[in-house]
């Protein structure tokens, strides 16, 4: 019997979760999740575990209660504030719909900082940024470094404040789709019509939401199959700036502030690799990392 | 009118979303998709035809409530009607709860009514996700409440969007939020030309609020006025809105209506001169769906025909690469098979403002407008020349490297200029005349003929533009 078939019919889901306490997450400063419904409660902690509200977290600025309409079989239809939004047809496809449109609701309600379509991971005391579109390895090859000795920054989308220029981390679960289930241990796959079956892991460990770091390094991945060694090749500012445009949500119509944000961060080191083994793509990354690292200490 | 097979599979699914009697919907989704004896059905096609009338996460939210009726559209279809739905919905969730804030600040101060969509959401659709949206409308009751709403939108991050609204068209131009990617759409009236001062104020009076959990509701208008509405705009812009969407709405209101409200319809358009505007999309809306048409002795309208024919065209939205790059590199061949989609255009331009008396355009025009915009492009004219005097586009502009980074906000466009580039466009702004700019680079050691060719290439850009 799996976690997901232990929650599918708990005793207190027969009133629709109302005797169940309330559980919050905090996506970010601006937004809150809570609900009552396990089932909900589930898919918000395998996407959003590591922001799980601890009870000791300042109150955020909105609060979204998520229910679920009572189905006596079969589809769930997942309602927000009391707004019916959208079904799914059954509870393995509850985490990758929350993931996607809660994700997409902070990264438009957040007004102090540029998304980028990006995992980050903070190596060595160096914080890595991956931009990429989908399909590129972005978060295999983030989610092996945060295995191995990183700390998890984000994954999907990746925040850098107007202000600062600093990366706030967003840890969301990495979610790794088919084609790379096979480079980490097995564990509950979810099912996305969109991308598929999907799996999401915890990383051991997570920076925490308020700290705060400086980008010290870009890696552009692209992954293909049957690459035999690694590429490496290091990029230009301007390069970096046109890929950040690329990756940048809503674009440089976002904030007036991003075109001066992109300019700024395109002056970090950045490479791009071309990888098929995520291992041997991983090790090059960690010596990028540390060569970063010698010459911000030297 | 024949219809293709793809686009009766869908009347058929659409059909079964709006009708009571679904087991004999059903059975139609079922007999059509086994085609006809004409052709097989293609399931590309089929899918282009939903896509082009956005009408996929609506099928992708039935197939998930409904497992007989997912079973019978086109095999190979349903992945990509799951994975509609599931964008929307991420898109919904946001915008419903930005829909209520605002809501909630502008009914502080003055009322408001939530039009066309945005207010189906809560009126129709079982679900956000059903329907895709990209903008929201909202109804004010006079041209100051509308200036007050957007001075209250302003501080709240909305700004103009560029765009060409005409000074008299019935809407604002748009305002948008750029980190909420959400548009609003704010009206002084229901349509383009204006309705009878009567008939706006009689409609505002009678809206209703729709109940939602913890106390909210919505404003919107009664059920009779909003099938009225979407009537007039279901044929308003055919080409660019989705016109089988605009007509299975109205199809879905009119069955929706009472006996009393569908006469309490036909006496308000009667009685306001509207039933030209109103009656077309009805009729059509029943010839398709098995609606009531309300109208049912009212002269048709040509644009219907004209309708029932754009409802089988495809890729208005968005040209696919292979289009678009075909578009660019070469003129359009003038072929026979060109004939029925020339014919179509001159219906579009005779028909476009038939409703606007200083804006008809008569067939004769038509014709001439569309020989004319054929034969440019197969002509293929070369671009225009530099003007001698020049201004520079307004750019948001950074240094990264060696370059500057430009953001057109008017374009969107995106562009990286080197160091010449940069420099001629910067001495756009201090100096108009291209000829000093050409003698000045002399001294700095290009030719004349690489100054002119770097001017061309800023002005095909349109990064520098006439003064």
């Amino acid at each position: 019997m799996s976690p997901l078939d232990e929650v599918r019919d708990p005793p207190s889901r027969a009133d629709g979760g109302r005797s169940a306490p309330e559980r919050r997450w905090r996506l970010c400063r601006e937004l809150s999740v809570a609900t009552r419904d396990p089932l909900v409660a589930a898919a918000l902690d395998a996407v959003f575990g590591q922001l799980a509200d601890r009870g000791t977290d300042p109150e955020s600025a909105r609060c979204l209660v998520l229910t679920l309409q009572p189905s006596p079989a079969g589809p769930l239809r997942l309602c927000v504030s009391g707004l019916p939004i959208v079904s799914v047809s059954d509870a393995r496809e509850l985490a990758p719909a929350l993931e996607v449109a809660l994700v997409g609701f902070v990264v438009r309600i957040r007004d102090d900082a540029a998304a980028f379509h990006a995992a980050a991971v903070e190596l060595q005391g160096v914080s890595v940024v991956f931009p990429g579109p989908k399909g590129s390895g972005k978060s295999t090859l983030a989610l092996t470094l945060a295995l191995e000795s990183g700390r998890a920054i984000g994954d999907e989308v990746v925040f850098v404040e107007y202000g600062t220029g600093r990366v706030a981390p967003f840890p969301k679960h990495p979610c790794i789709k088919a084609g790379a289930f096979a480079v980490f241990e097995e564990t509950m796959t979810y099912a996305d019509p969109s991308r598929g079956p999907v799996r999401y892991f915890a990383p051991p460990v997570a920076a925490p939401v308020e700290a705060r770091f400086e980008v010290g390094l870009f890696v552009f991945p692209t992954w293909s199959e049957g690459q035999e060694v690694a590429r490496i090749a290091e990029l230009g500012p301007e390069e970096v700036a046109l890929e950040l445009v690329e990756q940048s949500f809503g674009g440089l119509e976002r904030d007036p502030r991003l075109l001066d944000l992109i300019c700024r961060l395109a002056r970090r080191p950045a490479f791009r690799i071309n990888y098929s083994d995520a291992e041997v793509a991983a090790a090059w990354v960690q010596r990028l990392a540390g060569a970063r690292r010698r010459v911000a200490l030297g | 009118m024949s219809r293709s097979v793809e686009l009766e599979v869908l009347l058929a699914a659409l059909g079964v979303c709006i009708a009571a009697d679904r087991p004999r919907g059903c059975a139609l989704v079922c007999a059509s998709s086994r085609g006809s004896r004409r052709a097989p059905l293609s399931t590309a096609r089929w899918l282009a035809l939903v896509d082009e009338h956005q009408l996929g996460p609506l099928l992708g939210a039935r197939s998930i409530a409904d497992g007989s009726f997912a079973a019978r559209l086109p095999s190979g279809a349903l992945p990509w009607l799951r994975a509609a739905h599931l964008s929307a919905g991420a898109d919904a969730m946001l915008r419903g709860i930005e829909l209520l804030e605002l809501l909630e600040r502008l009914e502080r101060e003055i009322p408001v009514v939530v039009l066309k969509g945005a207010a189906l959401v809560f009126t129709f659709y079982a679900e956000s996700a059903e329907r895709e949206m990209s903008d929201v409308d909202l109804l004010f009751a006079s041209p100051e409440h509308a200036a007050r709403a957007r001075a209250l939108l302003r501080d709240r991050g909305y700004v103009e969007a560029p765009n060409d609204t005409r000074a008299d068209h019935h809407h604002l131009p748009p305002l948008r939020h750029g980190v909420r990617e959400m548009s609003l759409e704010l009206h002084t009236d229901l349509a383009t030309p204006p309705l009878p001062p009567a008939a706006l104020a009689a409609l505002f009076a009678s809206r209703r609020r729709v109940g939602l959990e913890r106390g909210r509701s919505v404003p919107v208008l009664d059920p009779m006025g909003a099938c009225l509405h979407h009537a007039i705009h279901a044929l308003a812009d055919p080409i660019d809105s989705p016109l089988l969407r605009n007509l299975f709405e109205v199809g879905a209101l009119a069955t929706g209506l009472s006996i009393e409200e569908r006469a309490r319809l036909a006496a308000f358009a009667e009685e306001h001169g509207l039933v030209g505007r109103v009656a077309p999309a009805l009729r059509l809306a029943s010839v398709l769906f098995g609606s009531p048409p309300v109208f049912a002795r009212a002269p048709r309208c040509p644009v219907e025909r004209w309708a029932l024919r754009r409802l089988e065209w495809t890729g208005t939205r968005h040209p696919g690469p292979l289009e678009r790059s075909r578009r660019l590199a070469s003129p359009p061949a003038f072929g026979w098979a060109e004939v029925p989609g020339f014919l179509d255009d001159v219906a579009r331009r005779h028909l476009a403002h038939r409703d606007e008396p200083g804006r008809r355009v008569s067939l004769l025009r038509a014709l001439a407008g569309a020989l004319f915009h054929w034969g440019h492009s197969m002509v293929r004219p070369a671009p225009p020349p530099v003007p001698r005097r020049v201004r520079p586009a307004l750019l948001r502009t950074a240094t990264v490297g060696r370059s500057l980074l430009a953001h057109d906000p008017e374009t969107g466009s995106v562009h990286l200029m080197n160091g010449r580039a940069a420099a001629l466009w910067l001495a756009a702004r201090e100096e108009p005349d291209t000829q000093v700019h050409i003698a000045r680079f002399l001294e700095r050691g290009l030719t004349e003929a690489e100054t002119r060719a770097a001017l061309e290439d800023l002005w095909s850009r349109g990064l520098l533009r006439a003064e």
